[in-house]
């Protein structure tokens, strides 16, 4: 343990493989669909294992930051922060398979020592537990029957995101949703 | 180790070949009086700069280009500061539009002065830099070497494939609705339920 910095740790077993998991953490355009306290995010650049990404956070801190991230396929995720006032310097997860259509996940979050006691605020931004639930919903999406196993009834609507555009079930009818700039583009 | 990113709407050849222009730099790097190329092997140069901001610095610094992927520079002889280096990286930015510009800059200028405002200096600088290489860019016409067809080309975005995902699931149960949505579960009760 460092004077200067501390790391928080977390870890958990998600019912998904590592290759979904790795897709998750690597779509930095995405994040901010499950990211806690993140409110934009953006892949700026990317080349093989090297990727560099935009986040904006959300009230009350707000304010951006960029990350330098180094992949190994299935296997490590790292962020570096390089631009932006937050005090997280270096994020990592690893992934390792658990068994059959399972994967361990951990997580380490590193950050600078705030010795400033009235310049708090950051306390909870990047809490690994809540990290890593919020990344277990995530997976949720792209493995719904994991989450909705439980529900016994009647399926009055359902939406889908494919390839073609959101696919839209209603009482059982199948409707196809575009994106509303393709079609004006075309 | 100061780091910054600069996004500038160029492709990667022309900003490299900007950053790679030592001679140009007194037309575009802040405070630049002097760029002279003293000698040249390789992808290495040797040059004699010249720097006029909060106080005049003159020093010897020796580059070494990886074509379009990334320019390093270090002070190699100087009087004035401790030691000076840094890097460009260069990646080609994922909407296609342009570079994304990774810099880095080191200054040492020795005990005297505290490293908070060594850094603060360098933070300027390379802000300050950043800003001068997109208004350059901008601008500038293209050095030599670098043909019109390949500044025209911009890399494509990466188009990556969407794996299929359930967004929301709504469904009646005896009790209501269960309303699905991203990995979270509402329960909606009927209001005579």
């Amino acid at each position: 343990m460092s004077l200067f910095t501390t790391t928080r740790r977390s870890a958990g077993v998600l019912r998904c493989d590592p290759g979904l998991l790795y897709d998750i953490l690597t779509d930095y355009d995405n994040y901010v669909e499950w990211f806690p306290r993140v409110a934009q995010s953006k892949a700026l650049a990317r080349e093989g294992d090297l990727a560099l990404a935009e986040f904006g956070l959300a009230p009350p801190q707000r304010g951006k930051f960029v990350i330098e991230c180094i992949h190994t396929r299935n296997k490590m995720v790292l962020w570096r922060t390089i631009e932006g006032r937050i005090p997280v310097s270096q994020v990592e997860w690893t992934i390792e398979p658990a068994g059959e259509g399972q994967s361990q996940v951990r997580l380490s979050v590193t950050s600078r020592r705030d010795w400033n006691p009235f310049a708090s605020g950051y306390g909870k931004f990047l809490k690994p537990a809540a990290c890593l639930k919020a990344l277990e919903a995530q997976v949720s999406t792209f493995m719904p029957e994991i989450a909705l196993i439980d529900v016994e009834g009647e399926k009055i609507l359902d939406l889908v995101e494919t390839e073609e555009g959101v696919i839209c079930w209603i009482r059982g009818k199948k409707y196809v949703l575009k994106r509303d700039s393709e079609e004006n583009h075309d | 180790m100061i780091k910054a990113v600069i996004n500038v709407t160029a492709p990667r050849q022309q900003v490299f070949a900007v950053l790679s222009d030592y001679p140009s730099y007194t037309d575009w790097v802040p405070g630049c009086e002097q760029c002279r190329v003293t000698s040249r092997s390789g992808q290495s140069a040797d040059t004699q700069i010249v720097i006029n901001g909060m106080r005049r610095i003159e020093l010897a610094v020796r580059f070494e280009a990886h074509p379009t992927q990334a320019l390093s520079f270090r002070m190699v002889q100087g009087r004035d500061l401790k030691a000076y280096s840094g890097t460009y990286r260069l990646m080609d930015s994922a909407d296609g539009k342009g570079t994304v510009v990774i810099a880095e800059l080191e200054i040492e200028v020795g005990m005297m002065v505290p490293r908070f405002m060594v850094d603060r200096i360098a933070r300027r600088m390379i802000d300050e830099t950043g800003a001068a290489l997109r208004k350059y860019v901008a601008t500038a016409r293209m050095p030599t070497g670098v043909s019109a067809q390949e500044t025209r080309r911009a890399a494509p975005p990466e188009t990556k494939r969407r794996r299929v995902r359930k967004i929301l699931r709504v469904t009646k149960t005896d009790g209501g609705y269960s309303v699905w949505l991203m990995g979270e579960t509402f329960l909606v009760k009927n209001s005579g339920a």
